[in-house]
Protein backbone atom coordinates (compact mmCIF):
# COMPACT_ATOMS: atom_id res chain seq x y z
CA UNK A 1 0.00 0.00 0.00
CA UNK A 2 1.37 3.47 -0.60
CA UNK A 3 0.07 6.78 1.06
CA UNK A 4 1.26 9.86 -0.67
CA UNK A 5 1.79 13.32 1.46
CA UNK A 6 -0.30 13.92 3.91
CA UNK A 7 -2.34 10.50 3.97
CA UNK A 8 -3.23 9.54 7.75
CA UNK A 9 -4.55 6.81 9.63
CA UNK A 10 -7.06 6.49 11.54
CA UNK A 11 -6.82 4.96 14.65
CA UNK A 12 -8.97 4.73 17.67
CA UNK A 13 -10.25 8.24 16.57
CA UNK A 14 -7.05 10.44 16.35
CA UNK A 15 -4.91 10.97 13.25
CA UNK A 16 -1.98 9.76 12.55
CA UNK A 17 0.26 11.45 9.67
CA UNK A 18 2.80 10.17 7.76
CA UNK A 19 5.38 11.86 5.82
CA UNK A 20 5.68 12.65 1.78
CA UNK A 21 6.28 8.82 0.45
CA UNK A 22 5.94 6.81 3.07
CA UNK A 23 5.34 3.10 1.97
CA UNK A 24 3.03 1.10 4.59
CA UNK A 25 2.58 -2.16 5.53
CA UNK A 26 0.23 -2.54 8.44
CA UNK A 27 -1.21 -2.82 10.98
CA UNK A 28 -2.06 -4.50 13.89
CA UNK A 29 -3.94 -3.01 16.84
CA UNK A 30 -1.52 -0.92 18.59
CA UNK A 31 1.72 -1.71 16.06
CA UNK A 32 2.52 0.13 13.29
CA UNK A 33 4.99 -1.14 11.00
CA UNK A 34 6.28 1.04 7.96
CA UNK A 35 8.64 1.22 5.25
CA UNK A 36 9.98 5.37 5.51
CA UNK A 37 11.66 6.82 2.18
CA UNK A 38 12.79 9.29 5.24
CA UNK A 39 14.73 8.85 8.66
CA UNK A 40 12.80 9.37 11.45
CA UNK A 41 14.39 12.98 11.85
CA UNK A 42 13.45 13.66 8.40
CA UNK A 43 10.15 12.97 9.16
CA UNK A 44 9.93 14.85 12.27
CA UNK A 45 8.66 12.25 14.54
CA UNK A 46 9.40 13.38 17.91
CA UNK A 47 11.03 10.10 19.03
CA UNK A 48 13.14 11.04 21.85
CA UNK A 49 10.01 12.65 23.78
CA UNK A 50 7.59 10.01 23.01
CA UNK A 51 8.52 6.76 25.16
CA UNK A 52 6.82 4.31 23.22
CA UNK A 53 8.45 4.65 19.95
CA UNK A 54 10.78 2.41 19.37
CA UNK A 55 14.03 2.89 17.49
CA UNK A 56 13.93 2.65 13.88
CA UNK A 57 16.41 0.41 11.41
CA UNK A 58 17.48 1.02 8.13
CA UNK A 59 17.12 -1.97 5.76
CA UNK A 60 19.41 -1.16 3.31
CA UNK A 61 19.56 -1.36 -0.30
CA UNK A 62 16.46 -0.09 -1.24
CA UNK A 63 17.59 3.12 1.37
CA UNK A 64 14.01 2.60 3.20
CA UNK A 65 14.07 2.77 6.78
CA UNK A 66 12.01 -0.02 8.12
CA UNK A 67 9.95 0.75 11.23
CA UNK A 68 7.94 -1.13 14.08
CA UNK A 69 6.64 1.44 16.45
CA UNK A 70 4.59 0.61 18.96
CA UNK A 71 2.76 3.80 19.97
CA UNK A 72 0.22 5.65 22.25
CA UNK A 73 -1.96 7.33 20.13
CA UNK A 74 -2.84 9.89 22.18
CA UNK A 75 0.21 10.87 22.75
CA UNK A 76 1.54 11.16 19.31
CA UNK A 77 -0.96 12.71 17.51
CA UNK A 78 -0.44 15.32 20.28
CA UNK A 79 3.12 15.96 19.93
CA UNK A 80 3.29 15.60 16.15
CA UNK A 81 0.67 18.58 15.83
CA UNK A 82 3.22 20.04 18.18
CA UNK A 83 6.09 19.67 15.86
CA UNK A 84 8.45 22.47 15.49
CA UNK A 85 8.76 23.59 11.71
CA UNK A 86 5.21 25.22 11.41
CA UNK A 87 3.58 27.49 13.62
CA UNK A 88 0.47 25.00 15.68
CA UNK A 89 -1.98 26.50 14.18
CA UNK A 90 -1.43 25.40 10.80
CA UNK A 91 -0.89 21.63 11.75
CA UNK A 92 -3.23 22.01 14.40
CA UNK A 93 -6.04 22.52 11.85
CA UNK A 94 -4.50 20.37 9.00
CA UNK A 95 -4.46 17.68 11.65
CA UNK A 96 -8.48 18.48 11.77
CA UNK A 97 -9.87 19.59 8.44
CA UNK A 98 -11.19 16.77 5.90
CA UNK A 99 -8.47 15.78 3.72
CA UNK A 100 -8.73 14.03 0.19
CA UNK A 101 -6.03 11.42 -0.68
CA UNK A 102 -3.00 13.31 -2.23
CA UNK A 103 -2.45 11.26 -5.47
CA UNK A 104 -6.34 11.63 -6.26
CA UNK A 105 -5.85 15.62 -5.58
CA UNK A 106 -2.59 15.94 -7.81
CA UNK A 107 -4.97 13.78 -10.78
CA UNK A 108 -7.79 15.36 -10.48
CA UNK A 109 -5.93 18.77 -11.08
CA UNK A 110 -3.84 17.48 -13.39
CA UNK A 111 -6.85 16.37 -15.55
CA UNK A 112 -8.68 19.63 -15.30
CA UNK A 113 -5.50 21.32 -16.54
CA UNK A 114 -5.28 19.15 -19.78
CA UNK A 115 -9.19 19.15 -20.20
CA UNK A 116 -8.42 23.20 -20.35
CA UNK A 117 -5.56 22.71 -22.75
CA UNK A 118 -7.98 20.56 -25.01
CA UNK A 119 -11.01 23.14 -24.70
CA UNK A 120 -8.88 26.11 -24.90
CA UNK A 121 -5.58 25.29 -27.35
CA UNK A 122 -3.66 28.50 -26.69
CA UNK A 123 -1.88 28.73 -23.65
CA UNK A 124 -2.16 31.96 -22.49
CA UNK A 125 -5.85 31.44 -22.57
CA UNK A 126 -5.66 28.27 -19.91
CA UNK A 127 -3.18 30.44 -17.79
CA UNK A 128 -5.80 33.18 -17.76
CA UNK A 129 -8.64 30.78 -16.76
CA UNK A 130 -6.51 28.70 -14.64
CA UNK A 131 -6.56 31.96 -12.66
CA UNK A 132 -9.76 33.14 -13.00
CA UNK A 133 -10.89 29.52 -11.33
CA UNK A 134 -8.42 30.15 -8.59
CA UNK A 135 -10.07 33.39 -7.89
CA UNK A 136 -13.48 32.12 -7.36
CA UNK A 137 -12.06 29.43 -5.23
CA UNK A 138 -10.33 32.14 -3.57
CA UNK A 139 -13.16 34.28 -2.64
CA UNK A 140 -15.14 31.62 -0.93
CA UNK A 141 -12.17 29.91 0.37
CA UNK A 142 -11.44 32.59 2.71
CA UNK A 143 -14.25 32.33 5.22
CA UNK A 144 -13.46 28.71 5.44
CA UNK A 145 -9.86 30.07 6.24
CA UNK A 146 -10.97 32.67 8.47
CA UNK A 147 -13.47 30.50 10.22
CA UNK A 148 -10.93 28.17 10.83
CA UNK A 149 -7.59 29.57 11.96
CA UNK A 150 -9.44 32.31 13.81
CA UNK A 151 -8.12 35.23 12.29
CA UNK A 152 -9.45 37.96 13.12
CA UNK A 153 -7.99 40.52 11.89
CA UNK A 154 -5.57 41.25 8.64
CA UNK A 155 -4.70 44.64 8.64
CA UNK A 156 -1.28 44.63 8.24
CA UNK A 157 0.14 43.26 4.69
CA UNK A 158 3.48 41.73 6.35
CA UNK A 159 1.24 40.00 8.89
CA UNK A 160 -1.12 38.79 6.11
CA UNK A 161 1.53 37.69 3.88
CA UNK A 162 3.08 35.61 6.77
CA UNK A 163 -0.08 34.39 7.37
CA UNK A 164 -1.13 32.88 4.28
CA UNK A 165 2.27 31.62 4.25
CA UNK A 166 2.64 29.37 7.69
CA UNK A 167 -0.96 28.47 8.12
CA UNK A 168 -2.85 28.47 5.05
CA UNK A 169 -0.53 26.92 2.81
CA UNK A 170 -0.56 24.57 5.50
CA UNK A 171 -3.93 24.10 5.88
CA UNK A 172 -5.12 23.59 2.70
CA UNK A 173 -1.93 22.08 0.51
CA UNK A 174 -0.07 20.31 3.67
CA UNK A 175 2.87 22.32 2.79
CA UNK A 176 4.71 25.25 4.65
CA UNK A 177 5.97 27.86 2.74
CA UNK A 178 8.12 30.76 3.22
CA UNK A 179 8.31 34.43 2.94
CA UNK A 180 10.94 36.74 1.82
CA UNK A 181 12.24 39.60 -0.46
CA UNK A 182 10.43 42.24 1.26
CA UNK A 183 10.79 45.56 -0.36
CA UNK A 184 11.52 48.64 1.56
CA UNK A 185 7.98 50.21 1.93
CA UNK A 186 6.48 46.37 3.13
CA UNK A 187 4.03 46.29 -0.07
CA UNK A 188 6.39 43.67 -2.19
CA UNK A 189 6.87 39.81 -0.90
CA UNK A 190 8.10 36.69 -2.52
CA UNK A 191 6.53 33.64 -1.30
CA UNK A 192 8.69 30.40 -1.75
CA UNK A 193 7.13 27.38 -1.53
CA UNK A 194 9.75 24.27 -2.05
CA UNK A 195 7.46 21.12 -2.09
CA UNK A 196 4.15 21.53 -4.46
CA UNK A 197 1.40 18.66 -4.03
CA UNK A 198 0.09 19.42 -6.96
CA UNK A 199 3.14 19.03 -9.46
CA UNK A 200 3.97 15.53 -8.21
CA UNK A 201 4.18 13.39 -11.44
CA UNK A 202 3.98 16.57 -13.69
CA UNK A 203 5.97 17.30 -16.69
CA UNK A 204 5.57 19.96 -19.11
CA UNK A 205 5.71 18.74 -22.46
CA UNK A 206 7.67 21.02 -25.09
CA UNK A 207 3.79 22.65 -26.64
CA UNK A 208 3.23 23.78 -23.40
CA UNK A 209 6.02 25.76 -21.99
CA UNK A 210 4.74 28.86 -21.43
CA UNK A 211 2.31 27.58 -19.08
CA UNK A 212 1.95 28.48 -15.75
CA UNK A 213 0.79 24.90 -14.38
CA UNK A 214 -0.21 26.17 -10.39
CA UNK A 215 -1.35 29.14 -11.90
CA UNK A 216 -4.55 28.53 -9.88
CA UNK A 217 -2.87 28.65 -6.66
CA UNK A 218 -2.33 32.82 -7.71
CA UNK A 219 -5.13 33.04 -8.62
CA UNK A 220 -6.71 31.82 -4.99
CA UNK A 221 -4.55 33.79 -3.04
CA UNK A 222 -5.21 37.31 -5.22
CA UNK A 223 -9.10 36.37 -4.42
CA UNK A 224 -9.05 35.57 -0.73
CA UNK A 225 -7.40 38.87 -0.06
CA UNK A 226 -9.42 40.93 -2.32
CA UNK A 227 -11.98 39.94 0.13
CA UNK A 228 -10.32 41.01 2.79
CA UNK A 229 -9.68 44.42 1.23
CA UNK A 230 -6.44 44.00 -0.38
CA UNK A 231 -5.85 44.32 -3.76
CA UNK A 232 -2.99 42.29 -4.75
CA UNK A 233 -0.95 40.94 -7.98
CA UNK A 234 0.20 37.86 -8.07
CA UNK A 235 2.87 36.34 -10.22
CA UNK A 236 4.83 33.32 -10.59
CA UNK A 237 9.15 34.19 -10.72
CA UNK A 238 10.41 30.73 -10.64
CA UNK A 239 8.68 27.43 -11.02
CA UNK A 240 10.14 24.22 -10.86
CA UNK A 241 8.40 23.07 -14.07
CA UNK A 242 10.67 24.51 -15.95
CA UNK A 243 13.79 23.63 -14.21
CA UNK A 244 14.07 25.98 -11.07
CA UNK A 245 14.66 24.58 -7.78
CA UNK A 246 11.45 26.38 -6.42
CA UNK A 247 8.06 27.88 -6.61
CA UNK A 248 8.21 31.57 -6.03
CA UNK A 249 5.20 33.87 -6.28
CA UNK A 250 5.75 37.24 -5.70
CA UNK A 251 2.35 39.06 -3.94
CA UNK A 252 2.72 42.90 -4.53
CA UNK A 253 0.18 44.80 -2.68
CA UNK A 254 -1.52 47.82 -5.07
CA UNK A 255 -3.97 49.08 -2.46
CA UNK A 256 -6.03 48.66 0.17
CA UNK A 257 -9.38 49.72 0.37
CA UNK A 258 -11.04 51.59 3.10
CA UNK A 259 -14.31 51.08 3.88
CA UNK A 260 -17.14 53.15 2.60
CA UNK A 261 -21.27 53.06 3.43
CA UNK A 262 -22.29 51.02 0.87
CA UNK A 263 -25.88 52.85 0.02
CA UNK A 264 -25.59 56.00 -2.04
CA UNK A 265 -28.84 57.93 -0.69
CA UNK A 266 -29.82 57.93 2.37
CA UNK A 267 -33.41 56.75 2.63
CA UNK B 1 -20.40 47.99 25.79
CA UNK B 2 -24.27 48.02 27.12
CA UNK B 3 -26.78 50.61 26.99
CA UNK B 4 -29.40 50.77 29.78
CA UNK B 5 -27.53 47.32 31.13
CA UNK B 6 -28.39 46.86 34.62
CA UNK B 7 -31.23 48.85 34.52
CA UNK B 8 -34.34 46.66 34.11
CA UNK B 9 -37.32 49.00 32.87
CA UNK B 10 -40.71 47.83 33.62
CA UNK B 11 -41.61 46.75 29.54
CA UNK B 12 -38.96 43.98 30.02
CA UNK B 13 -40.02 41.11 28.35
CA UNK B 14 -40.37 37.88 30.36
CA UNK B 15 -37.17 35.82 31.15
CA UNK B 16 -35.81 33.52 29.41
CA UNK B 17 -37.15 29.92 29.46
CA UNK B 18 -36.05 26.92 29.45
CA UNK B 19 -37.21 25.59 25.64
CA UNK B 20 -35.51 28.25 23.75
CA UNK B 21 -37.65 31.05 22.29
CA UNK B 22 -35.71 33.79 23.44
CA UNK B 23 -34.04 34.45 19.89
CA UNK B 24 -35.44 37.44 18.09
CA UNK B 25 -33.77 37.32 15.04
CA UNK B 26 -30.68 37.01 12.99
CA UNK B 27 -28.99 38.99 9.92
CA UNK B 28 -26.04 38.62 7.69
CA UNK B 29 -25.03 41.02 5.98
CA UNK B 30 -21.55 41.12 3.47
CA UNK B 31 -19.27 43.81 3.04
CA UNK B 32 -21.20 45.90 0.34
CA UNK B 33 -24.47 45.86 2.55
CA UNK B 34 -26.39 42.99 1.13
CA UNK B 35 -28.56 41.71 3.07
CA UNK B 36 -27.18 38.32 2.63
CA UNK B 37 -29.46 36.31 5.19
CA UNK B 38 -32.91 37.41 7.45
CA UNK B 39 -34.67 35.07 9.88
CA UNK B 40 -36.78 35.58 12.25
CA UNK B 41 -38.63 33.55 15.04
CA UNK B 42 -39.94 35.85 17.33
CA UNK B 43 -40.95 39.53 15.83
CA UNK B 44 -43.84 40.93 17.29
CA UNK B 45 -43.79 44.15 16.05
CA UNK B 46 -42.66 45.76 12.77
CA UNK B 47 -42.91 48.76 11.60
CA UNK B 48 -40.51 48.94 8.72
CA UNK B 49 -40.89 47.10 5.15
CA UNK B 50 -38.15 44.21 5.04
CA UNK B 51 -35.47 46.27 2.74
CA UNK B 52 -35.48 49.62 4.82
CA UNK B 53 -35.38 47.51 8.08
CA UNK B 54 -32.21 45.87 6.56
CA UNK B 55 -30.62 49.19 5.79
CA UNK B 56 -31.64 51.12 9.09
CA UNK B 57 -30.03 47.76 10.79
CA UNK B 58 -26.85 48.18 8.54
CA UNK B 59 -26.47 51.40 8.96
CA UNK B 60 -26.93 51.52 12.90
CA UNK B 61 -24.02 49.06 12.82
CA UNK B 62 -21.80 50.77 10.48
CA UNK B 63 -21.91 54.17 12.71
CA UNK B 64 -21.82 52.05 15.92
CA UNK B 65 -18.76 50.97 14.73
CA UNK B 66 -17.22 54.02 13.75
CA UNK B 67 -18.41 55.69 16.78
CA UNK B 68 -16.83 52.89 19.26
CA UNK B 69 -13.73 52.97 16.95
CA UNK B 70 -13.71 57.34 17.58
CA UNK B 71 -14.30 56.94 21.52
CA UNK B 72 -11.52 54.36 21.99
CA UNK B 73 -9.57 55.83 24.90
CA UNK B 74 -6.43 53.45 23.76
CA UNK B 75 -5.33 54.18 20.57
CA UNK B 76 -3.79 57.73 19.53
CA UNK B 77 -4.23 57.97 15.70
CA UNK B 78 -7.90 57.75 14.56
CA UNK B 79 -9.23 59.69 11.89
CA UNK B 80 -12.06 62.28 12.11
CA UNK B 81 -15.89 60.39 12.76
CA UNK B 82 -16.77 59.21 9.32
CA UNK B 83 -13.96 59.05 7.42
CA UNK B 84 -13.72 55.53 6.10
CA UNK B 85 -11.30 52.96 7.74
CA UNK B 86 -9.17 49.85 6.12
CA UNK B 87 -11.94 46.86 7.71
CA UNK B 88 -9.70 45.74 10.47
CA UNK B 89 -8.38 48.50 11.76
CA UNK B 90 -9.52 50.30 15.17
CA UNK B 91 -11.60 48.15 17.57
CA UNK B 92 -14.74 47.21 17.66
CA UNK B 93 -17.99 46.19 19.56
CA UNK B 94 -19.32 42.89 20.06
CA UNK B 95 -22.65 43.46 21.45
CA UNK B 96 -25.56 45.61 23.14
CA UNK B 97 -27.82 45.76 25.30
CA UNK B 98 -31.71 47.79 25.82
CA UNK B 99 -33.93 47.08 28.53
CA UNK B 100 -35.90 45.12 26.05
CA UNK B 101 -32.91 42.87 23.32
CA UNK B 102 -29.89 42.53 23.33
CA UNK B 103 -27.74 42.37 19.80
CA UNK B 104 -24.60 40.37 19.77
CA UNK B 105 -22.76 41.31 16.50
CA UNK B 106 -19.43 39.58 14.97
CA UNK B 107 -17.76 40.69 11.72
CA UNK B 108 -15.33 38.49 9.90
CA UNK B 109 -12.15 40.03 7.95
CA UNK B 110 -14.10 39.42 4.91
CA UNK B 111 -16.58 41.71 5.50
CA UNK B 112 -19.64 39.27 6.96
CA UNK B 113 -21.21 41.29 9.32
CA UNK B 114 -23.65 38.37 11.60
CA UNK B 115 -26.26 40.03 13.84
CA UNK B 116 -28.54 37.88 16.70
CA UNK B 117 -31.22 39.76 17.98
CA UNK B 118 -31.88 37.79 21.75
CA UNK B 119 -33.55 38.82 25.00
CA UNK B 120 -31.73 40.95 26.51
CA UNK B 121 -30.54 38.35 29.42
CA UNK B 122 -28.53 36.09 27.11
CA UNK B 123 -25.50 35.63 27.79
CA UNK B 124 -22.34 36.09 25.96
CA UNK B 125 -23.02 35.05 22.64
CA UNK B 126 -19.32 35.01 20.31
CA UNK B 127 -18.57 32.04 20.80
CA UNK B 128 -22.08 30.97 19.24
CA UNK B 129 -21.68 33.48 16.38
CA UNK B 130 -18.61 31.84 15.28
CA UNK B 131 -20.07 28.86 15.09
CA UNK B 132 -23.08 29.96 12.90
CA UNK B 133 -20.30 31.77 10.88
CA UNK B 134 -18.53 27.33 11.02
CA UNK B 135 -22.43 26.56 9.77
CA UNK B 136 -22.28 29.38 6.85
CA UNK B 137 -18.87 28.30 5.58
CA UNK B 138 -20.11 24.48 5.55
CA UNK B 139 -23.54 25.04 3.97
CA UNK B 140 -22.92 28.16 2.11
CA UNK B 141 -19.33 28.79 1.38
CA UNK B 142 -18.87 25.70 0.55
CA UNK B 143 -22.09 25.16 -1.62
CA UNK B 144 -21.49 25.19 -5.26
CA UNK B 145 -24.92 26.35 -6.54
CA UNK B 146 -24.39 29.24 -4.36
CA UNK B 147 -23.20 32.68 -6.09
CA UNK B 148 -21.30 34.82 -3.41
CA UNK B 149 -23.09 38.06 -2.56
CA UNK B 150 -26.31 36.84 -3.29
CA UNK B 151 -29.14 36.81 -0.61
CA UNK B 152 -28.77 32.82 1.02
CA UNK B 153 -31.36 30.19 -0.31
CA UNK B 154 -30.29 27.06 0.95
CA UNK B 155 -32.52 24.80 2.94
CA UNK B 156 -29.80 23.08 4.89
CA UNK B 157 -28.17 26.37 6.35
CA UNK B 158 -31.73 27.45 7.41
CA UNK B 159 -32.53 24.53 9.95
CA UNK B 160 -29.11 23.81 10.55
CA UNK B 161 -29.31 27.52 11.82
CA UNK B 162 -32.72 27.39 13.56
CA UNK B 163 -31.90 24.29 15.20
CA UNK B 164 -28.82 25.63 16.67
CA UNK B 165 -30.30 29.18 17.32
CA UNK B 166 -33.28 27.36 19.29
CA UNK B 167 -30.38 25.61 21.74
CA UNK B 168 -28.80 28.63 22.59
CA UNK B 169 -30.80 31.28 23.37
Amino acid sequence: MTFGYGTRLRRRGYLLRCGRQVEMGLISKKKWTGFFRKSPQQLRLPLSSCPSLKPFRASSPTLLYNCTVSLDFSQLSAQISMAPVAPRSGDAIFANVERVNAELFTLTYGAIVRQLLTDLEEVEEVNKQLDQMGYNIGIRLIDEFLAKSNVSRCVDFKETAEVIAKVGFKMFLGVTASVTNWDADGTCCIIVLEDNPLVDFVELPDTCQGLYYCNVLSGVIRGALEMVSMKTEVTWLRDMLRGDDAFELQVKLLKQVAEEYPYKDDE
Amino acid sequence: MQFFGSSEISPSPPAPTASGNNAHMMYVFNRNGVCLLYREWNRPLRTLDAQQDQKLMFGLLFSLKSLTAKMDPTTAEKGNLGVPQLPGQGCSFHSFRTNTYKLSFMETPSGIKLILVTHPRTGDLREPLKYIYNLYVEYVAKNPLYTPGTPIKCELFNTSLDQYVRSIA
